[in-house]
């Protein structure tokens, strides 16, 4: 259909139509996307190889209109690079948006959001982690108090083990008791 | 039970073994003990180990068991596959590649290794495959193909998609969710509007000059007259000018030449038609059952959709979870553009500033002296009874503005006596009053309820119910008066509805339809007017006005709660009004419509998000319980009207009938008898009292259900708890036993080595928290390292 029908061939598609929630038409849209960050960088015909090596640094992913005024944006693209340094390749890109799709389920979603919110990377939500949490959605504007105050409210209502941070299970059972995760935690494309 | 600490030696014993032969140690032999131990905890494995370890605990046991019986040679893909808990033993036929595919499509790993387990098991699919039942395969590949593609053409054919994508990037969510819900109600409207004309507009229209006859009676059917129809109909005339401005007056009113339109009631014929395509079509049954019809319809659409968002919203849980969700559910992934973002942001922080602000404000209001808080209540008290007073007083103003518009309006000279201008101010007047007190009365109450010094969230809520209240009460008092009109008097020996005292109405339903009618129109240029006079001044204000005064009004607020409160009314006046006059769902179609480009261009250019950050689900449930109220209350006037009022002699599809059912008696009647003793036993009154009683008891019986797993909820949760504290106490007596300090709450620098290649290392700008030890001992990192290096 169209010009791109030479992208990818038929093989690679149906790959990625059983690895994502993504239909034909909509890989080829997110391709588009993603060779509109870097026309340079990245060819026209991408092969199974390419799709996996070629790397858009986290600068350049960064300057698209749907992540760059994501206060997370860093960390979204940290947990889908390979190395963890931002860089992500096609294949990345196209999980990234899979997984904020809106007919991902809910548990894939879950998995991912703890990732992204663990900013040291220890499997746990510590206190400085959500003390990153606050300061990225605030923009800095709370005090250190009120940040403090806010991170001791929410492992009060959440650390069920008493033991100062969140584990998976503690932050699954929070999200799945939450309505609106679902609807803020999805990006169109 | 306590362990003693020889019991506890000796399970350290038994760990430090299993450590000592774990395949992930490198060099060195654990220093550490504890550390050794800790490492080992289910908790401390890799998330993804984590999930499969979880959920499928059974699946794996029944792996294993097949395992026993047919051992082979594994690749390590497929174990890879196993661990995470998808059963790949048993692929016979593509029904299976197709489940176990679809269970990888939800693994959370990169997409690369999905991609492997991918290749492996079509391989493995080809090596087992048996070729059974080659047909429903192919079957099954094609319905699959047909859901792919229905899937991209409901993409490219979902409306206004890319238009609501540009007001959630510019807005957010909450803003969004309103236009989600005006497009769900035009479809409605749409469906609403089809039925109608399909079933009652189009048949009337394309077959009424075919010659017709009265539906026959059947044997004992009382209430059909067709004598006074015959007399009557001729009676009922509609002066019909041809003077431009009259027209154009006409058209806004419902009167003149739009009364006789199919828009109205009148219009219709108690006709049997005699079509060349389906034989005799009764038009009066035609005309009940498609009303009954839209709203069963509109019934079970509704239904729908709040159940859809009822699984998703536990109500009690949110009261626990304030903060949580505020911290993980408060950015929305979808905003996309600098302005708004940055509104965002301040918004969020506004929110839970306020939020810390309500927590002091909460503390120092446990501690207020007796004294406040009898005058706080009593001021409470007053402001409710001044509300309700409120209430009743514009009750009073309609009733009396509708009485008086309709007597000025029964008095024969009325149009020569008065200026046309004059004459079209007062056919307004009801309609003109009702919106102007739904404009005026919720900001009264808006600003009333700032003494009763509520928490901002309770504060919206009762603003908010106050306002719906406004508007079903307004909407009940001109029901009330109508029905008065209407029922005045008898009718036996005049065509007319009223004599003497009462005011005269030759069709009286095309009446209550024009009311609606101008109801609608109002609501709708008033819609406009709003958007056009209010918020575009504002607009233009402050961006071409460079003074500071200008700069302080700003940009209107896009108000979602008031602007949904609108929509539901209208639905509510296309509900009270379409079986009065057909077309209305029409109108209320092209208001909505026009509505969404209109508020499109006010949410992209003219207004800012709101500042109070909108929880889209609970307020989306509310307005679906109003709608549902709404409904319910539309369904008693039109089903009183169905089943106690005469209709009209002279107008309209029942003319010939003393009520409006009896027109199914009379088809009825015309049935064989066997089926007429079938629908005799299931209108009849024990039939009825039977499902009610079965109803009832299936209603206890979930109900009670739900209780008990309530209880089971909150029992579950006491066992985690516990689960914690053991293993925390654990921990901590281990850590006493082997002299190593407790309290110490290490974080592992490098993450344990998994099979993903996706935990790399952590990212530059780590935190490290090393609580300061009791005594400054022996540095642990060096031990961990020494573990995982």
């Amino acid at each position: 259909m169209g010009n791109k029908v030479g992208v990818f061939t038929d093989e690679q598609i149906e790959a990625f139509q059983d690895c994502t929630f993504f239909t034909k038409k909509e890989i080829l849209r997110i391709f588009r996307r993603f060779r509109e960050l870097a026309p340079n960088a990245i060819p026209k015909v991408m092969s199974s190889v390419d799709t996996n090596r070629i790397r858009l640094p986290y600068q350049q992913v960064k300057a698209m209109t749907e992540l760059k005024e994501n206060p997370f944006c860093e960390r979204i693209c940290q947990v889908f690079s390979e190395d963890g340094t931002g860089a992500l390749s096609f294949e990345d890109f196209l999980d990234l948006f899979s997984v904020l799709s809106e007919i991902a389920p809910r548990e894939l979603k879950t998995v991912y959001a703890f990732k992204i919110y663990d900013f040291d990377g220890d499997n746990y939500l510590g206190k400085e982690d959500l003390r990153s949490t606050l300061r990225c959605l605030t923009r800095n504007e709370l005090s250190e108090e009120e940040v403090e105050f806010v991170v001791e409210k929410v492992l009060e209502e959440t650390d069920l083990d008493d033991d100062g941070k969140l584990s998976y299970i503690e932050f699954e059972h929070v999200i799945s008791r939450s309505p609106d995760f679902m609807t803020t935690f999805h990006v169109r494309i | 039970m306590v362990l003693t600490n020889s019991q506890m030696e000796y399970i350290l014993h038994l760990f430090l073994e299993e450590v000592n032969t774990h395949p992930n140690r490198r060099k060195g032999a654990a220093t550490s003990k504890v550390n050794a131990f800790i490492a080992l905890l289910p908790s401390k494995q890799p998330i993804d180990r984590q999930m499969s370890r979880r959920s499928t605990t059974a699946k794996k046991r029944a792996i294993a068991r097949n395992n026993k019986i047919h051992p082979s040679k594994k690749d390590p893909e497929m174990e890879e596959l196993e661990e995470q808990g998808i059963d790949v033993s048993n692929l016979e036929d593509e029904e299976d590649v197709h489940r176990v595919m679809n269970a990888i499509k939800q693994l959370p790993c990169p997409l690369a290794a999905k991609r492997r387990f991918r290749a492996k098991l079509l391989q493995k699919e080809i090596k087992q495959s048996s070729g059974c039942c080659g047909g429903s395969n192919t079957n099954r590949q094609n319905w699959r193909k047909f859901k792919i593609w229905k899937k991209e053409m409901s993409y490219k054919l979902e409306p206004w998609g890319s238009w609501l994508k540009n007001v959630e990037g510019h807005q957010g969510t909450g803003v969004v969710s309103y236009f989600v819900f005006l497009r769900w109600l035009f479809f409605l409207n749409l469906v609403i509007f089809i039925l109608m004309l399909l079933f009652v507009t189009i048949p009337y229209v394309a077959f009424s000059n075919n010659g017709y006859t009265y539906v026959v009676t059947g044997s004992g059917v009382s209430g059909m007259s067709v004598a006074s129809e015959q007399t009557c109909s001729p009676l009922y005339q509609v002066n019909v000018s041809s003077d431009a401005k009259t027209l154009i007056q006409d058209f806004l009113q419902g009167s003149g030449w739009m009364e006789k339109t199919a828009m109205f009631y009148g219009f219709y014929d108690s006709q049997d038609l005699n079509s060349f395509v389906a034989g005799h079509y009764s038009l009066p049954l035609a005309y009940l059952l498609t009303s009954l019809v839209i709203l069963l319809f509109s019934l079970i659409t509704m239904a729908r959709y709040t159940m859809q968002s009822f699984r998703e919203n536990l109500e009690d849980q949110n009261e626990k979870h304030q903060y949580c969700n505020r911290v993980f559910g408060g950015w929305d992934f979808a905003l996309s553009e600098e302005g708004t973002a940055v509104l965002k942001h301040r918004s969020l922080y506004k929110d839970l500033a306020g939020e810390l602000a309500e927590q002091r404000h909460h503390e120092a209001r446990k501690n207020m002296s007796s004294n406040d808080k009898c005058r706080l209540y009593t001021i409470r008290f007053f402001i409710n009874f001044m509300v309700i007073c409120i209430l009743g007083g514009s009750g009073y103003l309609i009733y009396w503005v509708t009485d008086w518009v309709t007597s000025f309006l029964a008095d024969p000279n009325y149009k020569t006596n008065n200026d046309a201008i004059v004459v079209l101010l007062v056919e307004f007047l009801p309609s003109l009053t009702i919106t102007a007190l739904n404009g005026i009365v919720p900001l009264i109450f808006g600003i009333v309820v700032k003494a009763e010094n509520y928490t901002p969230e309770f504060t919206i809520k009762i603003t908010l119910i106050r306002t719906v209240f406004l508007r079903l009460a307004s909407l009940a008092v001109l029901i009330a008066t109508i029905y008065r009109i209407v029922s005045c008097t008898d009718k036996e020996t005049t065509c007319n509805v009223g004599q003497n005292a009462c005011d005269s109405l030759r069709c009286w339903e095309t009446y209550v339809g024009q009311n609606f009618f101008k109801l609608i129109v109002l609501d709708f240029l008033v819609k406009v007017g709003v958007t056009l006079g209010y918020e575009l001044p504002r607009k233009i204000l402050t961006t071409k006005c460079d003074a500071a005064i200008c700069k302080k009004i700003g940009l209107a607020e896009f108000d979602i709660p008031k602007n949904v409160l609108d929509i539901v009314y209208t639905q509510t006046l296309c509900w009270l009004g379409f079986f009065y006059a057909p077309l209305i769902p029409a109108l209320a179609t092209i208001s909505m419509f026009v509505l969404f480009y209109l508020k499109y261009l006010s949410a992209m250019y003219n207004t800012n998000p709101p500042e109070i950050p909108y929880k889209a689900s609970k307020s989306n449930n509310f307005f679906m319980i109003v709608l549902m109220i709404a409904f319910f209350l539309c369904c008693l006037p039109v089903g009183y009207t169905m089943v106690k009022l005469t209709p009209s002699y002279g107008c309209g599809p029942f003319r010939i009938y003393s009520y409006m059912t009896v027109c199914v008696d009379a088809t009825i009647s015309n049935f064989p008898s066997w089926l007429q003793t079938i629908i005799g036993i299931f209108t009849s009154g024990s039939f009825i009292i039977i499902l009610l009683v079965l109803l009832s008891l299936i209603i206890y019986y979930t109900s009670s259900k739900s209780g008990a797993r309530a209880k089971m909820i909150v029992m579950l949760k006491e066992q985690m708890i516990m689960e914690g504290k053991d293993k925390q106490f654990l921990l901590n007596r281990i850590y006493e036993l082997t002299g190593e300090k407790p309290g110490a709450k290490k974080k592992d620098n490098k993450r344990p080595p998994s099979n993903g290649p996706r935990n790399g290392p952590p990212p530059s700008a780590v935190k490290t928290v090393n609580e300061v030890h009791q005594n400054g001992n022996v540095s642990k990192d060096n031990d961990i390292e020494e573990l995982w290096a």
